[in-house]
This record gives structure tokens, C-alpha cells and sequence, in this order.
């Protein structure tokens, strides 16, 4: 069905395909704008919460450390403008722990022999065991606290520092050092190192709370990179950022690290670290210089994209197939009365015009179109009706002038010999008429005196005016043919009857012979014919010698001549019509004399009977069948040898 | 294959001695389990020394203990040592010989930053260096002296954070230690100049196994075959550098000391440098050279009053 319908790809086809398309190329572009703003916007806002998270955080971190570093600091200020015995150092450095609870531990160590002149190790710490606080003094040979970090990173860079974390009974600490000095001799001398160690499990725990939507979440990194939360606890002073970097083969990370580490703050897209993408946000915390870094995983951010995208996609579906069916059913309104159009003008052509036609409702295209081809359907039938009517008429004229030219052929003499009991000459005729009526004629009629009057006569145009004027001047010769003693004679009488009152300007050409059948003398007039052939045994046919003459009926008083030849036993006199030489082929070339000499010198053995026939065959062979326009006609008379 | 030459060139152990009731010994090592000494523990978990006849029992090492002493008081049968080390402690009359020196070149390297403009050894002068304490200290000072230049020398605990801090212009290092701390810190290797004292003379042969001389006089079989094993164990970690850190990141493990793969692997391969280093057949071996470099180093040094002779210190197993 779907294929028949591929197939058939009418307009609703076309129409659904054209919807369907622009649908799809119009919801594409929503889809991925709709992608990259809501994209953009997800990100905007990631960014947003995820800087608020980070600032929030490390603002809490900050507070917490901050005020750690105020402990040691008053410590050192307290510490330096007075001195003190192992008691009272216990008591300020326990004290001062008592009111401190964020810190595990206080502990102040001495430059060698600067608390006492004699004493190289003095070292004092006070801290939480259990819920206790415990007091206790350090340093001997093999504990060399003035060689521990903490001690020295004070000592040598001569500012408070923060440690890197370290391990302290499963717990991760640092130390804040802050450098004591005193002025001995009016000089500025370093006598030790004030320290405090907290616990990080509250910085772990701030740091591990972060979420940023479902799977975002954030981790710690030291100065030296080392990672001091993540929830991957493996890692935990493990590993280094560089060291997983390193195990990763992943010189990209490794750079990401640097970077880190070398500015205040930063964001990467889409790196691809801790074995997911990620958006990478990071910053430092001012105090220690740690790096507080958030990973929000690419994914996450791309789902609720994905999932936005899947309902635009479903919702483009839907919303193209719904166009679709609507295009195909608007497409089918029309068409299916097109259809029904369409069969109705089959069947119109096929000539029912009776057929009904659907009503069609509204006034649209396709209603007016439904219109149209009722009215043409009218408008054909009335054309009909009115083509039957010509064609009746027309068919009445036709078969009067069948009938026309059937009398007027009928009035031309057809029996031959005419004369059989003259054994003098013979005559022979034959006409071939034309499509329509023509003007040609011949007749023959004996006179008094051993005479016999012929002639061949061609009237001007054609059809029923023709006919007549033809009957008019055939009655005309046949009526003065008997008081003519000359040719002449009878075609001034035929031309004065002619002319008189011929306002249709018809007019007729004319050759008319008298022969003396007993002599062979034959006088002749030309009434602006074509000069007959005389053909004679021994001697090529040739045109005889005519006297001047004009056509009949056009000048009344037009006075014709006579010529007189006289013609041997055996001469053959051969008469025609243009119709003969202005036979025309396809290829528009006439017949010609030339032609009819020809013919008639082959044929001039022959009986005029044969002549006459061969001549007209060969003039039909040459037209091959063209329908002429004019009669041809021929007539030969033969003074018989006897 | 140069390893497996060396392993079929010590015939003296039979491969039957596994029906052969095991004997006890004890392994003290010179520090906290890490790559330094992943042949021991790889020889020990794949049954070498089991093998070889040995029911070896490894003793962890770390700031507080001394394997001269765990030697002296018969806490242990045998252990490796710096031969620096070795070496004063013979002086000092402690009777320990060395039967295989498995380190033949010095790791030890004072690193800098490139920024810091000192390029050569001689630019240290008046810089604050960091160093390492005791046998550590030797070789820097002896460089120090020879150069005739005199650095700021501050004491270096077991970190490089005095260096990362710039709290120091130049530290000491382990090629295989913290030197690759230092790059796991974030400094690329192309930021930093260091210097090798196997540049300067100075290559002290570092780690060698030890036994004191009345245990070899008894149990001269028993520390060949321990030697023997050791190297089969060296020798597979190097040919399987995966499971060996997997090894030595257990026993690190256990020993609660932070480790990570990246370092161990490191430290492996660089060990691998300086036991079989491009061309070296003799695995194990104390060369004369390098014995009478280091005693003399110690002995300007003023950290030795009287010499042992080559022959005395270094008993090999032939």
C-alpha cells in the first residue's frame, strides 16, 4: 500500500512529503538552538551555583582556619615580651587549648639552648588524648624536632605556615607554625616555633558535604598536590594529583595540576580527570593555599539536556507526524473531488455529456474549477448541437452539388461512337471531374453539308455558379451551332449571348472546329483556348497554328477569326483542357505540354479511344493520386482512314 | 637474559634444598617497606628463599631502628645497609662483611630549581642547601669541600617541602625518592637542575646485604643462598614491574605507610638502573674501586680512624 502510494506521488504525496520535510528542518533548528541554549543556561547556572558552593566553602574553611591562626599568633606576641618557666608554659599552652576546642594540639619548641643557656632540647606540647589534655616535653639526640617541617618551613621562610597534611593516628592534621622571635642585643633573634595541629576531619567533612546537583562533588588538594580529601579514600595522602596523572600516562591532567596550582581560581570543560569528564572548578584557600577543586561530572550536566532534548525530539516527532496526517487530509479534501473532476472530464471526452456532477460544497478552487467543467460540459453540448446542425446543412448542399454535377455530366454526350454510321471520322471524349462541380465541357454535333461542329470549352471558377454558366453556354453553341456557317461565326453569337448582363464577370475559353468530313478541310476558332495537337502519321504531334481569340462572355463585340487547315486521311485531332497541362503532383510540378507531346507521340498509333485513356492514365499516374482542382477533360477526333 | 646468566651462575645452592628442613633467618631492612627494597619482598612472596632453604623472616626498618644494632644484638641475621654506613661501622668495631653490594651507584642528588640561575655545582655557594643527615651528609659535604665552596646547610627531614616551599635554593634528593616526590608535587623534570655525585667522583655504591663475620664463618651456604634469592627476586620485579609494586604496595600497606603506584613503579625502575645499570654482568658485585673511594671519602672525612682492608669487608659468594 505505502509503495502503490510512493508510487502514485499525487499532489498529496507531495504535499505530505513537503510538510513532513519543512516540519523536520524547522523542528531541527528549534531542537539545537534549544540544545545550545539550554546547554549554555545549564552551564550558566552550574557555574553559578558551583562558585556560590565554592566561596561558601572556602569562606567557611577560611573562617575555621583563621581563627586557628590567631591562637599560635597571640601566643607568639604573649611569648615574646615575656619568659616563662616549664609550669607557666604548661598552664598558658593547656589554658589556652581548654578555650580551643577546634585545636588537637599546642605546642611551643625552642631554638637549642634558647629557653635555658644549658638546655639544647626544649620542646613543649599540650594535647588531647581521649577527653583529656595532656602535657608533655619532647626533644633528645634521636628527636630532633628543630629538623622537623613544621619547625623549619617557619624557621627558614621566617612567616607562619601551614604544614602538608600528615597522618597522626588515623586522622589527617597540619600545623600552623608561627615563628617566635626576640630581640637579644637589639637584635631580632628566632628563640622557636609556636605550633598548633587540628584535626581535619571537620575540613574533610565541610569539603565532603559539597554536592553539586546528583554526582558534582568536590575534593582537597595540598600545595604539593597532595589529595587530602576525596571520596575516594584510596587516594587520601596516597596519592598526588600528579601521581594519579603519572599512573594515568595523562600528561593533560598533569597540566591541569599545574595549573591549579599556580592560580588563585580557574574552571576547565569537560577535563577529563578522575576517570570522568567534568567540569573542573577549582580555587585556592588563602590561608594554607590549598586548592579547593569541584568535579561536576559532564554526564550529569548533559542528562537533563539529553532529557530536555528527548522531549523536544518527541514532541518534533509527534508534532511533524501530526502535520503530516493534516497535510494528507487536507491534500485528500482536494483531491478526491479533483479525482472525481478528473474521471467526470474522461467520460465527458469519451462524449457523455450526460453525466452527473457531484455537488460540491463552498466556494474554493476546487468548487470553482467543479464549476467551470459544468459549464463547459453546457457549453459542449450546445457546440454539439450546433455542429450537428452545420454539418446537416452542409451535407444537404453537398449532396445537391453530387447532384449538380451529376446532371451536368450527364448532359454531356457519352455515347461513342456518337456517329456510327459515319465512316469518315470518329470522336471520342472523356471528362474526369474534378472534386467540386467544374466548368469543362465538350460537345459535337453534325451540321448540314457533311459537317460535324466540335468543341472543348473550359468556364471560369468553380462550383454551382460554374456549373451553370457552363449549362447556359452549352445550350448557347448548341442553339447557334446550326445557322453557323463558321466557327467564328458561332462564337461571336455564343460571346454576344455571353456578355449580355454578365455581372458576375464569368467568362469561358473556347476551341471550336468545323471539319468538312468529307474533304478533311477543318476551319477552326480559338475563344482563348489551349491550341489542340494534331497528331499525323509519320510526324511528331504538334500544337496547330491558332487564330487569335479572347475568352467568351467579357467583350461583346469581340469579333473572332477563322483558320483552316486541312487534315490528311488518317490525322488525329487532339483537344483538352488546362486541366490536362496544370495537372499537379505532389511536389506542386505541372504536367505540361512537354509531357503531352510525349505521351501522344507514344501513343499516336493508336486508336483515339486508347489515346484519349493512355493520355488520361498518364496524367493520373503523374498527379500519383493528388486530388486536382480542376475537370480534365480531353476529346480527340479522328479523320479515318477508311 | 643477562639476568637469567647470572641466575644459573650461582650453582652452589641445590634446587632439592626444598625437601631439606628450612632454616631461620632474619632479614632486617635499612627503612620502612618501599620499592628500595621490592627484590626482598617479590623473593619472598614467589618462595625464593624457601627454595634456596630459608624460612626468611623480613623485619620492616624506619627512623628508629638501626640494622648495625638489630646485627650487633642478634636481633637479625642479616640486613642491607648503606656501604657508607657499613664501612664506619666496621671502623667503629662492629665486625659485619659485606657479601653482595646490590646498589653499585649513588642515587643521592642535590636538585634546584632552573629558575634559580645555579647551574653548576659551584653556584651553591652561600645558597641554602638542604640536606639529609648522617651517612646522607657524606657525600654532599666531601663535594662541598672539594669544590671549596660553602653552602648555607640546613638539616632536611625525610621531605622535600623545605625545597617546594622555596624555603631552601637546593635540597638533596633520592633519584628514586623524592626526587620523583618532587614531580609528583607538580614541577616538571625540565624545570629543575640536578646533580649526580656519580657525576663528581662521588658515586658511593649505596644498599648491600650484610651479615656479621661470625655468621658467615657458621652460615656461610645459608647467606649465598640468600643472596641468590634476593637476586631471582630482583631480577623478576624488574621483569614484572606491575606485580611487583603490587607486592611492595601490600607490604607498605601493612606497614601503614602512605604509597602509591606511580612512586613505587618509579622507584623500581630506577633501582633497576642502579643494580643492573646499561651493561653490568656483575650484579651484586663490590667493585675495589668503589670500596677505596668511599673509605677514603671517609677517612678525609675524618669519620673513620682506621681502614679495613677489601679483601676483610667484602666476602662474596663465589
Amino acid at each position: 500500500m505505502q509503495i502503490d502510494f510512493l508510487k502514485s506521488k499525487g499532489i498529496a504525496f507531495r504535499l505530505c512529503l513537503v510538510f513532513s520535510v519543512c516540519g523536520a528542518l524547522v523542528f531541527s533548528l528549534i531542537i539545537l538552538t534549544n540544545y545550545l541554549y539550554s546547554r549554555q543556561k545549564t552551564e550558566e547556572q552550574i557555574n553559578k551555583e558551583v562558585n556560590a558552593t565554592v566561596s561558601s566553602a572556602i569562606n567557611k574553611v577560611e573562617s575555621v582556619l583563621n581563627a586557628v591562626e590567631k591562637v599560635p599568633e597571640n601566643l607568639a606576641m604573649f611569648f615574646e615580651k615575656n619568659r616563662f618557666e616549664e609550669h607557666e608554659i604548661k598552664d598558658i599552652l593547656c589554658e589556652t587549648l581548654k578555650r580551643n576546642p577546634e585545636i588537637f594540639g599546642l605546642s611551643i619548641a625552642f631554638e637549642p639552648n634558647k629557653f635555658k643557656k644549658d638546655r639544647v632540647y626544649a620542646g613543649f606540647y599540650c594535647f588531647r588524648k581521649k577527653k583529656e589534655i595532656v602535657f608533655e616535653q619532647y626533644g633528645s639526640d634521636s628527636d630532633k624536632y628543630f629538623y622537623q617541617d613544621w619547625y623549619q618551613l617557619a624557621k627558614e621562610l621566617q612567616s607562619p605556615q601551614w604544614s602538608e597534611p600528615y597522618f597522626e593516628e588515623q586522622t589527617i592534621m597540619s600545623s600552623y607554625s608561627v615563628p617566635l622571635y626576640r630581640n637579644v642585643d637589639s637584635k631580632r633573634q628566632l628563640i622557636g616555633i609556636i605550633v598548633a595541629d587540628i584535626s581535619l576531619e571537620w575540613l574533610s567533612d565541610i569539603v565532603q558535604s559539597i554536592k553539586v546537583f546528583q554526582t558534582g562533588y568536590a575534593m582537597l588538594i595540598s600545595q604539593n598536590g597532595t589529595i587530602v580529601t576525596h571520596p575516594n579514600r584510596k587516594l587520601i595522602m596516597n596519592e598526588t594529583f600528579f601521581s594519579i596523572a603519572e599512573e594515568k600516562n595523562d600528561l593533560k591532567m598533569r597540566d591541569i595540576g599545574r595549573q591549579m596550582l599556580r592560580k588563585d581560581s580557574g574552571q576547565f570543560d569537560n577535563a577529563d580527570i578522575f576517570d570522568t569528564k567534568a567540569h573542573v572548578y577549582y580555587s585556592k584557600i588563602p590561608s594554607n593555599e590549598w586548592r579547593l577543586i569541584i568535579l561536576f561530572p559532564s554526564e550529569e550536566m548533559l542528562q537533563d539536556i539529553k532529557k530536555l532534548n528527548l522531549i523536544v525530539v518527541t514532541l518534533a516527532i509527534t508534532g511533524i507526524a501530526m502535520l503530516s496526517l493534516m497535510s494528507l487530509y487536507v491534500a485528500k479534501t482536494i483531491t478526491r473531488p479533483l479525482t472525481n473532476l478528473s474521471d467526470i472530464t474522461e467520460q465527458i471526452g469519451k462524449g457523455n455529456l450526460e453525466i452527473e456532477m457531484p455537488e460540491i460544497q463552498g466556494n474554493d478552487e476546487v468548487a470553482r474549477l467543479s464549476d467551470s467543467v459544468s459549464k463547459m460540459r453546457f457549453a459542449l453540448k450546445d457546440y454539439i448541437a450546433q455542429l450537428t446542425n452545420a454539418t446537416i446543412a452542409k451535407e444537404r448542399i453537398e449532396s445537391e452539388l453530387r447532384i449538380a454535377h451529376d446532371i451536368q455530366m450527364n448532359i454531356l454526350p457519352k455515347t461513342f461512337p456518337p456517329f456510327p454510321d459515319k465512316a469518315e471520322f470518329d470522336i471520342f471524349a472523356m471528362i474526369e471531374p474534378a472534386r467540386e462541380v467544374g466548368g469543362d465541357f465538350y460537345d459535337f454535333y453534325l451540321l448540314d453539308g457533311d459537317r460535324v461542329c466540335f468543341l472543348v470549352a473550359d468556364v471560369s471558377g468553380k462550383g454551382v455558379p460554374a456549373a451553370l454558366f457552363m449549362s447556359v453556354t452549352k445550350t448557347f453553341f448548341k442553339v447557334f451551332a446550326n445557322n453557323a456557317q463558321m466557327p467564328h461565326h458561332l462564337l461571336d453569337a455564343v460571346n454576344s449571348e455571353l456578355s449580355e448582363n454578365n455581372d458576375s464577370a464569368m467568362f469561358v475559353t473556347v476551341f471550336c472546329g468545323i471539319l468538312h468530313y468529307k474533304t478533311g478541310e477543318l476551319y477552326f476558332a480559338n475563344g482563348g483556348h489551349l491550341p489542340p495537337v494534331l497528331v499525323r502519321k509519320d510526324t511528331p504531334p504538334t500544337f496547330i497554328e491558332m487564330p487569335d481569340g479572347v475568352v467568351l462572355g467579357v467583350f461583346r463585340d469581340y469579333k473572332y477569326e477563322t483558320a483552316k487547315i486541312r487534315l490528311q486521311k488518317g490525322d488525329k485531332l487532339i483537344l483538352y483542357t488546362d486541366g490536362v497541362t496544370e495537372a499537379m503532383n505532389d511536389k506542386n510540378e505541372l504536367y505540361d505540354s512537354k509531357r503531352l507531346i510525349n505521351c501522344l507521340k507514344i501513343t499516336s498509333h493508336m486508336s483515339i479511344q486508347d489515346i484519349t485513356k493512355n493520355l488520361m492514365r498518364d496524367v493520373r499516374v503523374f498527379t500519383e493520386g493528388a486530388p486536382q482542382s480542376d475537370d480534365i477533360t480531353v476529346l480527340c477526333i479522328d479523320f479515318k482512314e477508311q | 637474559m643477562i639476568i637469567l646468566v647470572i641466575i644459573f651462575a650461582f650453582p652452589t645452592i641445590s634446587f632439592s634444598s626444598q625437601d631439606v628442613t628450612l632454616k631461620k633467618m632474619k632479614f632486617v631492612l635499612q627503612w620502612l617497606p618501599q620499592g628500595q627494597f621490592a627484590g626482598y619482598f617479590v623473593g619472598f612472596e614467589k618462595g625464593y628463599y624457601r627454595k634456596h632453604g630459608i624460612d626468611l623472616e623480613i623485619i620492616n626498618g624506619g627512623p628508629d631502628i638501626s640494622p648495625a644494632q638489630y646485627l650487633k644484638e642478634g636481633k637479625a641475621d642479616i640486613s642491607t645497609m648503606w656501604l657508607s654506613t657499613a664501612i664506619q661501622k666496621r671502623a667503629e668495631g662492629l665486625n659485619i662483611v659485606n657479601i653482595a653490594q646490590m646498589f653499585q651507584r649513588s642515587s643521592l642528588l642535590i636538585v634546584t630549581m632552573k629558575k634559580s640561575g645555579i647551574k653548576t655545582p659551584k653556584d651553591l655557594h652561600d645558597k641554602k642547601v638542604s640536606i639529609f643527615d648522617g651517612d646522607f651528609a657524606i657525600q654532599p659535604k666531601a663535594l662541598f669541600r672539594l669544590l671549596n665552596i660553602t653552602p648555607q646547610l640546613i638539616p632536611q627531614s625525610a621531605t622535600v617541602n623545605l625545597f617546594l616551599r622555596g624555603a631552601v635554593d637546593a635540597t638533596s634528593a633520592m633519584r628514586y625518592n623524592e626526587y620523583h616526590t618532587i614531580l609528583s608535587s607538580g614541577i616538571n623534570e625540565d624545570e629543575l637542575t640536578v646533580f649526580s655525585f656519580n657525576d663528581y667522583n662521588l658515586g658511593f655504591p649505596e644498599d648491600g646485604i650484610y651479615v656479621t663475620e661470625g655468621f658467615i664463618k657458621q652460615h656461610r651456604d645459608l647467606a649465598c643462598a640468600f643472596v641468590k634469592a634476593s637476586i631471582e627476586g630482583w631480577s623478576r620485579a624488574f621483569a614484572n614491574p606491575d606485580e611487583a609494586v603490587d607486592i611492595v604496595l601490600k607490604y607498605m600497606k601493612k606497614a601503614g605507610v602512605p604509597a602509591n603506584r606511580s612512586h613505587q613503579r618509579w622507584m623500581i625502575m630506577k633501582i633497576k638502573d642502579v643494580i643492573i645499570g646499561n651493561n653490568d654482568t656483575n650484579i651484586g658485585l663490590l667493585s675495589k674501586d668503589s670500596y677505596q673511594m668511599v673509605i677514603n671519602e671517609l677517612f678525609k672525612a675524618q669519620l673513620i680512624k682506621r681502614m679495613t682492608t677489601y679483601e676483610d669487608f667484602y666476602r662474596p659468594c663465589k
